[in-house]
């Protein structure tokens, strides 16, 4: 089969998609096609977009998507295939994809068409009309249409957002827009226990989402997700690791409260005792009381303290940046496209009814 | 220079010209005499023109010597010569594509005074010299040299390609080579980076945290061009791109760096608006037989072999 020659425009912006891939051997294909026809109708209302790559990584997959990604790689010159020596999950596997990438944005998307290639110019036009870094696809409706998947899903990430004081925790999503730098070098910080996203957030702030249509027909047809529960408990394991853990401090700031509470209370029980020593009833329970409220409070600040040292080394280890230099000059080709345009719903609406 | 000669004429009918024993010319060296080859060091001055072709026709005439005392029936020449680099003026440049000249008229006479043998010559030419700036680097890219370094190496591979009398002619097209050379040669960003964040030195980096390189480990480059002389060699003219296809940017590879070492690295960024542009090559170039150990476990290696 003869392969589709690579347009040689090298001025325009270049994309990269990464798709973990480890059950989705009758989505690639279609997956794939989505993906050229974008790149054509792009290419065909001059956009200055470039699908550079479409890297699928082969997170060990076990039913024959390798095979079949080795057949489209030969088929498609823009298809490129990452294989794991082994079943990593799908963050490493999106973490070795991004590694792999060169794009000026990379757009990571599930292999199972949960995630509509047709959304990415939205998602892209809102990156640079607002200036951000990272634009996650946010569904208009339940994903899952399992109330107990989708409002589990939910509490979990609002409960996070307000534990970590990280707000974007509820918009986190796998269908990402990411400028090529800011995830690259989240990805190379990126260890077995980080969890992408939050690791996004040590590069940017600059976030933002698009609402888009998302559903998961796998589940919702087969019921069947490539992600078990283990996996997505995994999930939900690496994010608390890896978010700065702002619920922490309360406990240090418990012991604080406990012991400056027993210090003044134990002055006011000690000028009792010179003033009125009468007074006191009961003898020694308050005095029992302050002590065990003075230590515990010391022990427990103490610990906080403690606390907050491992976990300044645990996010060092994690590889948390001081700084992160930023180029967002070639947004400017973009936008003046987008200006010049007006709204991209014209490029859009008919193809995502 | 070196010459390479076979341990035992009998089991082996080939010499080998090294021109350049720097980064990769050192470890092709080596695996050939892990391959039944002994060295001999020769003299070839790179300044003084006249005393250089004095120096080649001796080379010459050491040639004769060898083939009238054992049996040769290939001669290999590889080309990993050069001070330039991408700093480099057009009068430096210049002055190398002269040398390069001289050894391939040599190689021409060689060629003529002994027409039984077969003559392969092997370039190593830059991805980076003749693509700068580019991404995703295929078969359908074409060269575009920015400064003198690659204008330099697209003139010696035109020239190359050029003269008709030689044979087999092979040129390896290389990104980012590191790895340890001899003292005094250019190492390449990740080894300056390994040994001066292990010595708490500061290193200057030309370019952005974000630049996006393509670094191979000379030990690779030198095992496949070793292998390649010896036992694979086609007839064609061919053209080879020896890249990872895996783009790194210079945070990563500072990343790996400091993993590998478990010290910071002080580092200090030079800007320079040309250095700063990526260049990035795709896995579809790699040829067959070439297998380029990934980044991390290259440093790893490294630092432990350090």
């Amino acid at each position: 089969m003869e392969k589709h020659k690579r347009p040689t425009n090298h001025s325009q912006i270049m994309l990269s998609t990464v798709t973990p891939v480890f059950a989705g051997k009758d989505y690639l294909r279609k997956l794939v096609e989505l993906f050229e026809e974008q790149a054509h109708r792009w290419e065909k209302s001059g956009i200055p977009l470039l699908l550079t790559e479409c890297i699928f990584v082969d997170d060990g997959s076990s039913d024959g998507s390798a095979q079949l990604l080795a057949e489209l790689a030969n088929q498609y010159h823009f298809v490129t295939v990452v294989t794991l020596s082994r079943n990593f999950g799908q963050h490493p596997a999106t973490v070795a994809g991004i590694l792999h990438s060169c794009g000026d944005w990379v757009i990571t998307i599930d292999e199972d068409l949960q995630h509509d290639p047709r959304f990415i110019l939205v998602m892209l036009e809102q990156a640079v009309r607002s200036e951000l870094d990272i634009v996650y696809a946010k569904p208009l409706e339940d994903v899952h249409e399992s109330r107990i998947r989708d409002w589990g899903s939910k509490w979990f990430k609002s409960m996070l957002a307000i534990l970590t004081g990280n707000p974007f925790v509820k918009d986190f999503n796998s269908f990402r827009v990411i400028r090529g730098s800011i995830a690259r070098a989240a990805a190379s910080v990126s260890s077995h226990a980080t969890y992408l996203d939050a690791s996004l957030c040590w590069f940017s702030q600059r976030i933002g989402v698009e609402e888009v249509s998302l559903k998961d027909s796998r589940y919702i047809e087969l019921e069947q997700s490539a992600y078990s529960f283990r996996k997505l408990m995994s999930h939900a394991r690496r994010m608390v690791i890896t978010l700065q853990s702002n619920w922490l401090r309360l406990g240090t700031l418990t012991g604080i409260g406990a012991f400056l509470v027993s210090l003044v209370v134990g002055t006011g029980v000690l000028i009792q005792k010179l003033v009125a020593p009468n007074s006191i009833e009961v003898r020694g329970w308050v005095s029992l009381f302050i002590a065990i409220l003075f230590f515990g409070g010391l022990t427990t600040s103490l610990l906080g303290v403690l606390i907050e040292y491992i976990s300044m080394i645990v996010l060092h280890l994690q590889g948390k940046p001081n700084f992160f230099v930023v180029d967002r000059s070639n947004d400017r080709t973009l936008l003046a496209f987008f200006l010049q345009k007006g709204q991209t719903d014209v490029v859009t609406t008919s193809e995502t009814t | 220079m070196l010459l390479l000669l076979p341990k035992q004429p009998k089991q082996i009918s080939q010499l080998v010209f090294i021109f350049g024993v720097g980064l990769i010319g050192l470890p092709i060296a080596r695996f050939l005499q892990q391959m039944g080859f002994i060295v001999e060091q020769l003299d070839l001055c790179w300044d003084d023109y006249e005393l250089q072709a004095h120096q080649l026709e001796g080379l010459q005439q050491r040639v004769k010597e060898v083939i009238q005392d054992s049996r040769i029936d290939q001669l290999s020449i590889i080309w990993s010569a050069g001070r330039a680099g991408f700093d480099s003026s057009e009068e430096q440049t210049d002055r190398e594509l002269i040398s390069f000249l001289a050894v391939l008229d040599m190689v021409e006479v060689l060629t003529e005074s002994y027409s039984d043998m077969s003559v392969d010559f092997h370039m190593l030419s830059s991805v980076g010299g003749l693509f700068e700036g580019q991404r995703q680097i295929d078969s359908t890219s074409s060269p575009k040299p920015l400064r003198p370094y690659g204008l330099l190496k697209m003139r010696q591979e035109d020239a190359l390609f050029a003269r008709g009398s030689i044979e087999k002619k092979f040129v390896y097209r290389l990104t980012s080579v590191f790895g340890i050379g001899p003292l005094g040669t250019r190492h390449g960003l990740v080894s300056t980076l390994l040994r001066n964040t292990s010595d708490r030195q500061v290193t200057h980096i030309v370019g952005r945290m974000s630049s996006l390189r393509d670094f191979i480990w000379n030990a690779d480059v030198a095992r496949y061009i070793a292998l390649r002389l010896r036992y694979l060699q086609s007839n064609a003219e061919t053209i080879q791109t020896l890249a990872s296809g895996k783009p790194s940017s210079i945070q990563e590879v500072i990343r790996i760096v400091e993993s590998a070492t478990g010290k910071r690295g002080y580092l200090r960024f030079v800007s320079e608006l040309t250095n700063e542009l990526d260049i990035t090559v795709s896995p579809s170039l790699s040829p067959e037989g070439w297998f380029p150990t990934g980044l991390k476990t290259a440093i790893l290696t490294l630092t432990a072999t350090d």
